[in-house]
């Protein structure tokens, strides 16, 4: 089961980080850095098949893949944020997190302008 | 009837797709974010659909951002359809060189004087220009020694090597200066040249007969 695995990787690192954090704190931050990357590298074969489905979803509902790319890439720019932000904010570097976050925000709103832009001309089109 | 069945089929997958990406989305602060974009597309997929069962096309032009990436994809179509184009008028330049290259070859072995065994033609390769593909220069080469190589017969009448003989403890001898191969001769190269540059309507200087 991969579960088990992953599960066990998240504790074997959350011990390892408790034990080396009180010695040396900079090894506690690189070692949940590792942890992250190996659970993600983990789940990476799992999200094909996510995507075939909401691909088949997609093409299915009629709506045009350019909109689906810019979602996908909007939540790929969540999750990576948050992943670095909580790093951040762990090793006890808020300031930087929420640099991190507010970057994030920026870049999520340029990949929506066009989707807002199309949505208010579809609007404006619906009005007679 | 049929109409309404698959807008509500649509609807269906939208609503059904809108939770699926929902899941999807990251816990925390950016999920706010994530989520009124995720509306937006959920808006634009019911308008769609909706503008379907009136038989009318709300589906806007795209979005700015993505027709950017399809105009770099767009660039790099055009960058390499011009390098295929260059390439392939290049090739164009060397088919059309050997074929006048051939058709001198035709016309100076009418002259029977000279041998004549090649032809280089240089044309003007400047696409800008308004002489592109103009015949610049035309070089003729003669055959120095005509018996050497019997074209005619397709026999190779070349002379036997003598043996060397190497001597050691002499001093070697010193041979004079080779001078300087003449050209062919003038009046019949004269003739030659005048049939070729007349039948390109080329200058007499434009066109060259050396030896091979």
């Amino acid at each position: 089961m991969d579960i088990m695995q992953i599960v066990a990787i998240g504790l074997i690192a959350t011990v390892l980080i408790v034990v080396v954090k009180s010695q040396r704190p900079e090894l506690g931050v690189l070692l949940s850095l590792v942890a992250g990357i190996i659970i993600f590298l983990l789940v990476l074969g799992k999200i094909g098949s996510i995507m075939d489905v909401i691909m088949d979803l997609t093409a299915r509902a009629e709506i045009n893949m350019v909109y689906l790319g810019t979602i996908l890439k909007i939540i790929g720019i969540a999750y990576i944020a948050e992943f670095g932000a909580q790093i951040s904010r762990d090793a006890g570097e808020s300031a930087v997190a929420t640099k991190i976050e507010f970057a994030a925000k920026i870049m999520i709103m340029v990949l929506a302008v066009p989707m807002i832009v199309a949505v208010l001309q579809m609007l404006l089109k619906l009005v007679p | 009837m049929e109409v309404i069945r698959s807008l509500i089929q649509n609807l269906i997958i939208i609503v059904i797709l809108a939770v699926f990406l929902e899941m999807l989305l990251p816990a925390g602060e950016m999920r706010r974010y994530v989520k009124m974009v995720m509306g937006l597309l959920i808006i634009v997929a019911v308008i769609q659909a909706a503008g379907d069962l009136m038989h009318r096309d709300y589906s806007s032009d795209l979005p700015s951002l993505t027709e950017k990436m399809t105009d770099e994809r767009l660039s790099m179509i055009m960058e390499s359809g011009k390098k295929i184009s260059s390439e392939q008028e290049q090739k164009a330049i060397e088919q059309y060189k050997r074929g006048l290259a051939n058709q001198v070859m035709a016309i100076a072995n009418i002259n029977k004087e000279l041998p004549v065994v090649d032809a280089e033609v240089m044309v003007n390769s400047e696409k800008e220009g308004a002489n592109y593909g103009q015949i610049n220069r035309i070089v003729l080469f003669v055959e120095k020694e005509p018996g050497k190589f019997d074209k005619q017969n397709g026999k190779d009448n070349a002379s036997i090597i003598e043996p060397v003989t190497v001597r050691v403890g002499q001093k070697a001898e010193q041979k004079e200066p080779v001078e300087a191969e003449p050209g062919p001769p003038d009046e019949a190269a004269a003739g030659l040249i005048k049939t070729v540059a007349n039948f390109y309507n080329l200058k007499q200087e434009q066109v060259d007969c050396v030896y091979r």
